[in-house]
């Protein structure tokens, strides 16, 4: 099955909340929290958005168990 | 249920500009407090205990935060933060009912929604096919 490709979203909005369409690709919203991001969203005529909030694709992190593990990337 | 996995990409390191690829078990669900509902994305994690999501989503549910039971959590490098638990109701793949998750104002910026054990597991099964890039939650 063809994963999601969420990185050009990552370049675009990183840090943000996103409201997707129901593809889960196409962006509808963009805002601070995840209420400005639905708002816009609606605004759009979409009524229940797919909300996200974008990982950083310039932060160098490894994710383990829900924690970015920064400390031991920095000695790399 | 058939997802996709969601792919992403990472900096190698601070100081280097290439980046890998990444790919996470992501799906939507449907979180409803009282009148209010959102559709979220959230990464399935086996290892965490508990659904754990940031506070923010708790604010566009309109749930008073710090109204719910305050209790620690931890992750692997062991500093501490605190949640909140407040019982809401989940929609996940057509099954809907209610669970206790947890609200939390220091997940950092770049982490996800998490769907753990309790309230995830304990409703589904999920058949994790990384290698052909796809998932089953039935």
């Amino acid at each position: 099955m063809k994963p999601i490709d969420r990185r050009p979203v990552q370049r675009k909005y990183p840090g943000k909340w996103v409201a997707f369409d129901k593809d889960r690709m196409t962006v509808k919203g963009v805002g601070g929290t995840p209420m400005e991001a639905n708002e816009e969203a609606k605004k759009a005529g979409i009524k229940l958005p797919i909300l996200f909030r974008v990982p950083d694709p310039n932060d160098p992190a490894i994710f383990i168990g829900s924690i970015w593990n920064e400390i031991s990337l920095r000695r790399v | 249920m058939k997802f996709p996995y969601v792919e992403f990409e990472s900096r190698l390191k601070f100081k280097s500009p290439r980046k890998r690829i990444i790919y996470r078990p992501i799906i939507p669900i449907i979180l409803l407090y009282e009148k209010s509902m959102i559709l979220y994305d959230c990464l399935i994690d086996s290892g965490a205990d508990q659904c754990v999501f940031d506070s923010n989503v708790a604010d566009a549910l309109r749930i008073n935060l710090k109204s719910g039971k305050r209790k620690p959590l931890k992750g692997i490098e062991g500093t501490g933060i605190i949640g909140y638990e407040h019982t809401i109701n989940l929609r996940v793949v057509g099954k809907n009912f209610n669970t206790k998750v947890l609200f939390s104002g220091d997940i950092l910026p770049n982490s996800y929604g998490v769907l753990g054990t309790r309230g995830f597991f304990d409703n589904f099964d999920v058949n994790f096919r990384y290698r052909e890039k796809y998932f089953e939650v039935f």
